[in-house]
């Protein structure tokens, strides 16, 4: 079992930009109900062993984040709403997980976001009306879920 | 928009048009859906049992790379100018 803790590098350096750990065999994450972090724009977790549901905590890992991958992990449960607090989000990437449950209609909230990477997961149900709110987006890929109803002006 | 992928799913209705300009389109995949309807201009329609195909508006698309059309269960004459079209996109 391989837990890493974010409050450990959020409060010795707190100004950290990156937080690049991918590919290293990570299960699961410390919760941190606070973080310090004061830029933080990058965390990439991507091909790890994440197998619970993504923390409703995270939504509080920094305003400043401008990239969260969490993909190529075994990601379970429901989009959280909460997700939507990271309102300067710009590329969410949440690939190849086991991701179930419907989108979250507060997706429309995070208008800066450019590249949405859901694919290859098991969501299902339609795709919010919000995604309308979404026009700075460059890349959406839902490819490969349950998805069904119409398609949104996106 | 550069890539839309909605292939694999079961989404139904038309693709709608987009917020935003196709001219730096590279990825299309709608394929594997229920998609249907007619496809017009400026609007990413490629379906399903598709029953017409009128691609007019991907002769305008020239950066459009990687065109997927896979199950669609399209049947019909593609006109000429579509097999020149597609020289320049890797074709699926």
């Amino acid at each position: 079992m391989k837990q890493i803790g974010l409050n450990y590098w959020s409060n010795s350096i707190p100004s950290l930009l990156e937080l690049p750990l991918e590919n290293c065999q990570i299960d699961n994450i410390k919760p941190a109900r606070k973080t310090n972090f004061t830029n933080l724009q990058v965390v990439d977790l991507s091909n790890n062993n994440l197998n619970h549901q993504i923390p409703s905590w995270f939504s509080n890992l920094s305003t400043t984040l401008v990239q969260l991958d969490l993909s190529g992990n075994l990601l379970q449960g429901e989009i959280p709403q909460i997700i939507s607090n990271l309102q300067n989000l710009k590329t969410l990437d949440l690939q190849g997980n086991q991701l179930s449950g419907g989108l979250p209609d507060s997706f429309g909230q995070l208008t800066h976001l450019e590249v949405l990477n859901l694919s290859n997961n098991t969501i299902v149900h339609s795709i919010p009306s919000s995604f309308s709110n979404l026009s700075s987006l460059r890349t959406l890929n839902h490819g490969h879920n349950q998805l069904n109803g119409t398609i949104p002006i996106v | 928009m550069q890539v839309l992928n909605h292939g694999a799913n079961s989404l139904t209705g038309g693709m709608p048009a987009t917020h935003g300009s196709l001219s730096n389109l590279v990825t299309l995949d709608p394929s594997s859906n229920f998609l249907e309807g007619p496809i017009q201009e400026k609007s990413l329609e490629i379906f399903f049992e598709l029953k017409e195909l009128h691609l007019s508006w991907l002769k305008t698309q020239s950066f459009v790379k990687v065109l997927t059309m896979s199950n669609s269960g399209i049947s019909d004459l593609a006109p000429c100018w579509f097999w020149n079209w597609t020289l320049q996109i890797e074709f699926s």
